[in-house]
């Protein structure tokens, strides 16, 4: 059997589409959820930083994410509550001001890194986030 | 006609003897080629056996209404499966009726019983921002382009920010993708 499949599109015949008018095709997958949520991590800017736990997926691989979050504005030294992909990472003056924000998968746990430092002194800062785990591995396995 | 007979019986035998011969002249034209309407089969089935080749080419209009499942076979596994309460495409060389668990789930295309992201927006922006409206924070993807009429390179880019109604601080031109999904802290 040579042509199979299944694909449907929108407004397009479907036996000539290409593949960016498909809304859906069998020979690509779409990104599955598995876990998706809201959270927060809060760290001592200037003086230490916090490596939290977000979720655990215990998939056995290491999933694609995503994660979307508030984050320090080394310019202005104040937190910004619009929300921006991580990881991320800004700095100034070669790197002696910086923020950093790293979330990292395992094959288990979905975890969030944050540290800062702007000279401004110690402070408690609590950091929103959203995140989606996806079932889709980041490599082919 | 026998002389024996009433008037009424000549009558009677007239009339079976039309019938008879129009059921005749049915059979004949059956007999050659002329097509079937009615059928009807002492078993009350059509097994496998009775059909040597079946196309549905011929299906452009109304509802294909099945009682359990559809099943397509890429020549080799079972790939895509619709039912009552499911659809599901598994990746090549998996067979998409294999028990699914949370580590597999990897192994599907598409699992309706898994949801997906739906895209709300895909297009250029030579603004530098994206009015999304829609009250949470969504998820989104975000490209410097150096042209919105022939673009050659796309850059990954996480200056952009996202509120409940907008997605700003976008490099002029971007490309930009917004899904309808994502949450309100």
């Amino acid at each position: 059997m040579s042509n199979y499949g299944l694909k449907w599109t929108d407004g397009v015949d479907v036996s000539t589409a290409k593949l960016e008018n498909l809304i859906i095709s069998s020979s690509h997958p779409c990104l599955k959820f598995a876990f998706s949520g809201t959270g927060s991590i809060t760290y001592n800017h200037d003086s230490s930083s916090n490596d939290i736990l977000i979720v655990k997926h215990n998939l056995g691989y290491k999933p694609l994410f995503i994660v979307l979050t508030q984050w320090f504005n080394i310019d202005t030294d104040s937190k910004e509550t619009s929300y921006r992909k991580a990881p991320l990472f800004d700095n100034l003056l070669s790197g002696a001001i910086y923020f950093n924000a790293k979330p990292y998968v395992t094959t288990t746990e979905l975890r969030y890194y944050v540290y800062s430092f702007t000279g401004s002194g110690s402070e408690s800062i609590t950091l929103k986030y959203i995140y989606f785990v996806y079932y889709d591995p980041d490599q082919d396995i | 006609m026998p002389k024996q007979l009433n008037i009424i019986e000549r009558a009677t035998l007239a009339r079976r003897l039309q019938r008879n011969q129009r059921r005749l002249d049915q059979l004949e034209s059956l007999l050659a080629g002329a097509p079937l309407r009615t059928v009807k089969f002492a078993d009350l089935a059509i097994t496998l056996a009775k059909i040597t080749d079946l196309s549905a080419d011929k299906i452009t209009t109304g509802t294909l209404s099945v009682g359990e499942q559809i099943l397509i076979n890429d020549g080799s596994y079972d790939r895509i499966l619709i039912t009552r309460d499911d659809i599901r495409i598994s990746k090549p060389g998996i067979d998409v009726k294999k028990t699914i668990t949370e580590t597999n789930k990897k192994d599907f295309i598409l699992l309706s019983l898994t949801e997906t992201h739906k895209l709300r927006y895909a297009g250029f922006v030579t603004t530098g921002s994206y009015t999304h409206g829609l009250s949470r924070i969504p998820v989104f993807y975000n490209w410097r382009v150096d042209s919105t009429s022939n673009p050659t390179k796309f850059t990954a880019d996480n200056s952009a920010r996202a509120t409940t109604t907008q997605i700003t601080n976008l490099f002029n031109p971007s490309y930009l993708m917004v899904f309808n999904e994502g949450y309100t802290p």
